[in-house]
Parts: C-alpha cells; structure tokens; sequence
C-alpha cells in the first residue's frame, strides 16, 4: 500500500507565489483607475472589477494563484472597512512612518502632532493638490 | 484601495455628473434664486427662507427636503437699479467692500466671502446737460466654487448677507437677486447617502479679505490680517493661520474704491498701480510686486465736484476696472506659519481717503470638527 504524503508545514519561500500574489494584488488595485477612464466605475463596483480584472489576467498568464489572489484581495479589500467600523479603528488617513518616528510621546499631544502631521502630508500629497490648470476658469 | 480613499466633495460632485448603470438618482444642471429688497436700517438679509409664492422672486425655499441633494458650485447676485451717481458709486463700493456673505450648513460655516466676489451691477456714465447720452455697462461677477459646497438631504441651511448700516439707507428699496447654481440630485429610491463619512479633513473655497482705510497720502505701509478687533465685514480673519486649518492662494485681488472727495478716477488707478504688495511666509518671500496687474477701482466723477450737492448729479465719467491675478503655482499657507501680507504705497498717493481691500481666494483644508 502505497503510503500518503503528510503535507509538510514548514515555512518555504516560494518566489513565484509571492509573484503571482503580487501580480493579482496590482491588478485588483490599479484595473478600477484604468477602467474609470473609460467607463465610470461605481464606488461599490470598484471591488468587483478589480476582483475581475485580476481574474482575467491570471487567465491568460495561465496561473490559477493569480486568479485566486484576485479574488481573495478583492474580497479582504470589500470586507476590511466594516471590520474597521466595527473595531473603531478606521483613521481615514493612513499614518505613515514619520508619525512613529516621534518617539514616546503622551497620549494627548500624541494626538495633536499625529493631527498636524496627517493634515501637513494630506494637503502635500499630489492626489489632493490642485493644479493651475484645474483652478484658472474659477477666476476668469 | 480606491473605494476606501475618503473623497472630497468636488470628486464626489464630478462622479455625479456623468449617469451610470446603476445610479438611483436623476441629474439636473439647477439654480437655486431667491429676491431681497434693501431695506433702510436692515443690515442682516436671510436667503431662501419664504415661501415660494411668486415664481418670478423666487423658486426654492430651503432646507432641502429628504429626496434631494445640491451641490452649490457658483454663488452670484445682481442689483437691480443702476449707480447713476458719485452718492451711488461710493454705496455700491461700500456693498462691494463691506458686505459679506456667510452660506452655514449644518452649523458650520460652509463659505464666508466679501460682496466684490459675486455682486453684478450697473454704473451709468451720463452726458450732456440734459441727460441725452448714457453708457450703461453691465458688469457681471460670479464667485465659482474650486471646491463645491454640499447640501445633503434635511441639512440645516443657513444664508445670510449682511451690507452696511449706511448703504442700507441710500439703496433703500433696492431689489437684489441671488442666484445659487449647481447640481441637484433627486434621489430615485430611498437611501441614507453619505459619501463624507469617516473623512478628516474637508477642502472649501474661501475669500480671506480686509479692508484697510486709507490714513493719508504720505509713504506708508498697511498691514493685513493683523488686527483681531475689527469687524466681521471688514474683515474674515486674523494671520496666522490655526493648527488645523492650511490654505492654498490661488488668486489675489486689490480693489480701491473712489474717495470721499471724488477725483478723476484714472488718477486713482495711476497713483495706486505703483503700489508693492509683499506676501513673506516664514521669512520666505512668495510674492514681491506691483499691483497693476491685480488692481481693481470703482469710481465715479462729475466736473461740477465743488458745486453744493454735486454727488447727486449724473457721473460723467466712471472707471468700472476689475481684475485679480491668478498663480500659476499657489501659494501654500501652512498652518501655524508666521505671515505677513503688506501694501507699500508711495509719497504724494491718491486717492486720499477711503478704503482699500486685499482680496486672497484659493482653497482652505481643515480638519472636520
């Protein structure tokens, strides 16, 4: 009788998963811009294109992962801000790494640089800032 | 991920603008007008608070009901008898200088901007003894909004303009009406829409204005934003800026109006385009320059100046010249920063008396109380 193969648990680095997991998380994250150009994409349609985005393209790259990937971070991508409302954890703003490089600080003035310092990158981020030629016909 | 990027309201009002498959509202390009008179002694005016009634004065009665949405995206109003004379002239500059108007919306302070930002009128310019010849120019402005102002469903609205004591009493019986254009959105189905949830920050437009009285016509200096006791026409607030608030200057105008003593009004644009305005922002200087570019007078003039109740006769010549300058690269106001904005004018300036107005337009971001 042949004897079954115990599926072992050891951690293994396993490249091309990793790639094909980032291939589908790109996918999921940069298909609902590129297809907002062209077709404008519902605010609660954008999980499922990109869901279907990835799908499609781990169909001709032919790799099942990269389909599956697809779906599950489209899936986490949907689930993940009621987790947060629930949890009370939802900033709003991601805290990038400046804020931890404070070092000890108390809770109350903790609050008030984490603040300054999420406005300052908010107004500086390039998503936010308006350009000359978006704001010129305000003032003609 | 996109759909968890708090939006704000302009990217939500360009979403609106065009249908999709799945949308359960109707789009309509709308305006919103409603008709004030002037009344002697009223400086306080509220907007949108009659009943409709008559069609021709007004077509809303806010607030919005629980099936509706407006995105205001331009505010502008027209006064609707002409400024014939130098009396006239000089209450129009006070509407423009002085006058203010305030848009609150779920008891916050949504807009806050001067009357030379959205009034239209109409100086006269006559000639001849008899009044045969006329020029009546119709000047339009309207205040376009970069960042809009949301009304949800059942919002508490409140618009009020307020305009000088003084002029009040001249321009008694004058009708004014005030246009709110933008986007409504009739909801097709019954739903709870908001789209600003969990945002911190909020972008709206804003006029930072003062208005500075003119001492004399010696080498001096005015300063802006500095004093904290004037009042709320004169000017919307005091430098620098708070921890919470940033704002983004995207345009600058200077606006002069005529003197107490009416001169020919070139004299004043001549004399005051010389005049340097200096924006320094944490010893940095942004803006160094002359104002010909961003200049603006409103002035009349009759020749018979001296004769008894000359202020009274038909102007024979006004100067209507309006314009502001607008960056190509704003200039960013963080918040807590030390600034200072001056007008440097000249020995032997004119005119003499009266006010001057420093007008700075752009984008505040804040943070949602």
């Amino acid at each position: 009788m042949a004897r079954r193969r115990r599926r072992s648990s050891k951690f293994k680095l396993s490249v091309p998963s990793i790639m094909d997991v980032g291939i589908a998380n790109i996918a999921v994250r940069v298909a609902p811009d590129l297809i907002n150009r062209f077709v404008p994409v519902p605010a609660g349609m954008q999980s499922i294109a990109g869901a279907g985005a990835g799908f499609l393209v781990g169909h001709f790259l032919k790799k099942p992962l990269v389909q599956n990937a697809a779906i599950a971070t489209a899936a986490v991508d949907f689930v993940v801000p009621i987790i947060e409302d629930m949890l009370g954890t939802n900033s709003g703003v991601p805290i990038t790494n400046t804020t931890k490089m404070m070092g000890v600080k108390t809770a109350q003035n903790m609050n008030a640089m984490a603040d300054f310092q999420r406005l300052e990158e908010y107004t500086n981020d390039p998503s936010q800032r308006m350009g000359y030629n978006q704001y010129m016909h305000f003032y003609n | 991920m996109i759909q968890n990027r708090p939006m704000n309201v302009k990217e939500i009002l360009n979403k609106h603008l065009y249908p999709s498959v799945m949308d359960n509202v109707r789009r309509k390009d709308y305006p919103y007008y409603d008709t004030i008179t002037i009344a002697s002694g009223t400086t306080d005016y509220y907007l949108f608070t009659q009943d409709v009634g008559n069609g021709f004065l007004r077509n809303k009665k806010l607030p919005l009901t629980g099936s509706e949405v407006f995105f205001i995206e331009e505010i502008t109003a027209y006064i609707k008898e002409p400024f014939k004379t130098e009396a006239l002239l000089d209450k129009l500059n006070e509407l423009l200088q002085q006058s203010y108007l305030e848009v609150i919306v779920n008891n916050r302070v949504q807009a806050k901007i001067p009357g030379m930002d959205f009034l239209s009128y109409l100086p006269t310019q006559t000639l001849g003894t008899g009044g045969q010849n006329s020029t009546q120019e119709l000047f339009v402005r309207r205040r376009k909004l970069p960042e809009p102002i949301l009304m949800n469903s059942n919002s508490s609205f409140e618009l009020k303009w307020t305009i000088p004591s003084t002029a009040s009493v001249t321009l008694d019986t004058y009708p004014v009406i005030f246009n709110l254009n933008g986007l409504q959105l009739d909801k097709l189905q019954d739903f709870y829409w908001n789209e600003l949830k969990r945002n911190m920050f909020q972008k709206i437009a804003v006029t930072y204005y003062d208005t500075v009285t003119i001492a004399n016509g010696n080498e001096s200096v005015y300063n802006f934003f500095q004093d904290g006791t004037k009042a709320k026409n004169l000017q919307s607030l005091v430098l620098p800026l708070s921890d919470i608030q940033t704002f983004s200057l995207q345009a600058v105008e200077v606006f002069v109006n005529q003197p107490d003593v009416p001169i020919e009004p070139y004299t004043i644009f001549q004399s005051r385009s010389q005049n340097v305005l200096r924006i320094v922002v944490d010893d940095v200087v942004y803006y160094d320059g002359n104002i010909v570019d961003l200049l603006s007078v409103v002035a009349g003039y009759t020749s018979n100046a001296t004769t008894a109740g000359a202020d009274t006769f038909p102007v024979e010549r006004y100067m209507n010249k309006r314009q502001q300058k607008v960056f190509r690269i704003p200039l960013e106001i963080p918040a807590n920063s030390k600034v200072q904005v001056t007008l440097a004018q000249q020995s032997g300036s004119v005119g003499i008396t009266g006010e001057i107005t420093l007008a700075l337009r752009g984008v505040e971001t804040r943070r949602v109380a």
